[in-house]
């Protein structure tokens, strides 16, 4: 009996902990992290009455919807995700009839289909959509939760983000500061102590740009619209130079040395233009650089097709301040000030 | 130009990239002193050795490479906490005479270097077309007469030097704002320029330590 025991304290303690898609503190790249919850469910019959533990009680006995978390989603439109769940009371069999949804964050006509009520058979399960609306507060946190009150049972699903806007803009002129946030006294020997109070280093971009009269009001209503909200922008000083067509493809094989880039290791994102054409663009998100054979893998494929492509790097950013001065008949420069988004 | 090598006896972290020898800047910080107003005369106390000599140092990126060591050599350091070793590319000690006989020491035209000589500064030779640097720490610098110096090193140079050449003085010092500023401007060809000016303020009491 007492060995049972220990093996149930020590499987409990391995299977709390929540596996996550992301365990590189400082290689933030292509990072969209999913929770699995392997907590094993004491309150089941054979779990607690036994102390004993098999296979069936660690995955089993419990309603389960995956995954339970997803977080750093970046939304510049409309974006749905796939969830399921699966009623995995299969030893105990018993019904669950999903009569609540509670929701903290966002109304719950977002989630599709509506299965408020419907009976889940054991070992019956159901896959659904949650939306997330273009609309509405710069950082969204949700939090669904489906009960069946009858019985006491409840699971919750989360999904954490930002609402952003896309400026897809190459500069004529930029500047780059960087900072690493440092505290430094003195005393009146002049001698230091320095400490250093944030590991991460800060970007800080200023962009000029001129345009003619006929262009500049596009932008600026862009900024306007900006307000309020994060903007992705591109790390113009970082362009990679593809070796053959992209479109169609994930796996970018580029002429440069990605040893050679700082940014790729804390910016997740990348733009696709055309050259001497910004209207023609693409964010996508990057699953990993590979720095041996200097090649970028995307999450997904590029779609549109391009004569010369250009590839920068992008990150998410607070606007500063905006500076519009006129340089002459029906010339205008722009000088916009952003300062990178650090959760 | 990045330095490739560094040979020196003990381990220096130390920064490879050449600045623009054009353009050279630097100011003293006050050293720190109290000044009391007593009635009708005032008094004057030091209580501070040194000032730290701040230099003002502007480089041209000519290749993404550099670009990069800047960055990468900044986060190393995050920021301004670490303090390095920073070659100054002036022409302040020209050499006078060297030989054999006497390997350690090297004579120097006169500069009055043996004034301003803090007693941690160390030597360096560099050998552009290889791109090596060579450290040697010194011991003394002392004046011969109203022309020469003597540099006395601790350490055996790497090689006897000739008259008129050229030698190069480190010192500790740790980046001085609290960010550095990149400059990029868009060239005729359609790539971009980085051009960047970058304070270091020197820290004579952490040195004494190493």
């Amino acid at each position: 009996m007492a060995q049972s025991n220990v093996f149930h304290l020590i499987s409990n303690s391995i299977w709390q902990w929540k596996t996550t898609g992301n365990i590189n503190n400082l290689s933030t790249a292509g990072t969209t992290n999913y929770n699995y919850n392997f907590t094993p469910n004491t309150k089941s019959y054979s779990a607690f009455n036994n102390l004993t533990v098999n296979s069936f009680d660690l995955y089993y006995e419990k309603l389960s919807i995956e995954p339970r978390e997803i977080k750093n989603i970046l939304i510049t439109t409309e974006k749905s995700y796939q969830f399921l769940i699966w009623n995995k009371y299969v030893i105990n069999k018993q019904d669950i009839t999903i009569n609540a949804i509670e929701n903290l964050g966002v109304s719950t006509e977002y989630i599709t289909p509506d299965f408020l009520n419907k009976t889940f058979k054991p070992n019956e399960y159901l896959n659904f959509d949650v939306v997330i609306p273009k609309d509405g507060n710069v950082k969204f946190d949700v939090t669904f939760i489906f009960k069946d009150t009858a019985k006491g049972i409840s699971e919750s699903i989360n999904l954490t983000g930002l609402r952003a806007v896309i400026i897809p803009i190459i500069p004529d002129k930029h500047e780059e500061m960087i900072k690493f946030i440092v505290f430094i006294s003195k005393n009146r020997k002049n001698q230091e102590q320095r400490r250093i109070l944030n590991d991460y280093p800060y970007l800080e971009i200023k962009y000029d740009k001129k345009y003619s009269y006929s262009d500049v009001d596009r932008l600026l209503n862009l900024l306007d619209f900006a307000e309020g909200k994060v903007m992705v922008l591109p790390i113009v000083s970082e362009i990679f130079e593809p070796t053959s067509n992209i479109t169609g493809f994930n796996e970018i094989q580029i002429n440069q040395d990605l040893n050679n880039y700082f940014w790729i290791d804390y910016f997740k994102y990348v733009f696709v233009f055309e050259e001497n054409n910004e209207n023609k663009y693409e964010l996508i998100e990057v699953e990993s650089y590979d720095k041996t054979s200097n090649k970028i893998i995307l999450k997904q494929n590029v779609v549109n097709t391009y004569n010369k492509p250009i590839i920068s790097v992008g990150d998410v950013f607070v606007k500063k301040s905006i500076d519009v001065r006129t340089q002459g008949h029906n010339i205008y420069n722009i000088t916009f000030e952003v300062v990178n988004y650090v959760d | 130009m990045l330095i490739n090598n560094v040979d020196a006896i003990t381990t220096y972290t130390i920064l490879k990239l050449i600045p623009e020898k054009t353009s050279f800047n630097f100011k003293w910080q006050n050293a720190q002193s109290v000044v009391q107003f007593l009635g009708s005369k005032t008094r004057m106390n030091a209580t501070s050795d040194y000032s730290s000599r701040i230099y003002f140092l502007e480089f041209i990126f000519t290749t993404e490479e550099e670009r990069y060591y800047l960055y990468d050599f900044y986060r190393q350091q995050r920021g301004s906490a670490y303090g390095f070793w920073i070659p100054l590319y002036l022409n302040d000690i020209r050499v006078f005479d060297h030989s054999n006989t006497n390997f350690l020491e090297i004579q120097i035209y006169h500069n009055n270097l043996n004034k301003s000589f803090r007693g941690y500064e160390r030597l360096a030779d560099i050998d552009f077309n290889t791109r090596t640097i060579y450290i040697r720490n010194i011991s003394s610098i002392s004046e011969i007469d109203s022309n020469t110096e003597k540099i006395t090193l601790s350490e055996q140079p790497n090689r006897v030097f000739n008259r008129g050449e050229n030698l190069y003085k480190l010192i500790y010092g740790r980046f001085s704002d609290k960010e550095i500023v990149i400059n990029y401007q868009k060239s005729a060809k359609g790539n971009y320029i980085a051009k960047a000016t970058i304070d270091f303020i020197e820290l004579p009491y952490e040195v004494i330590n190493l």
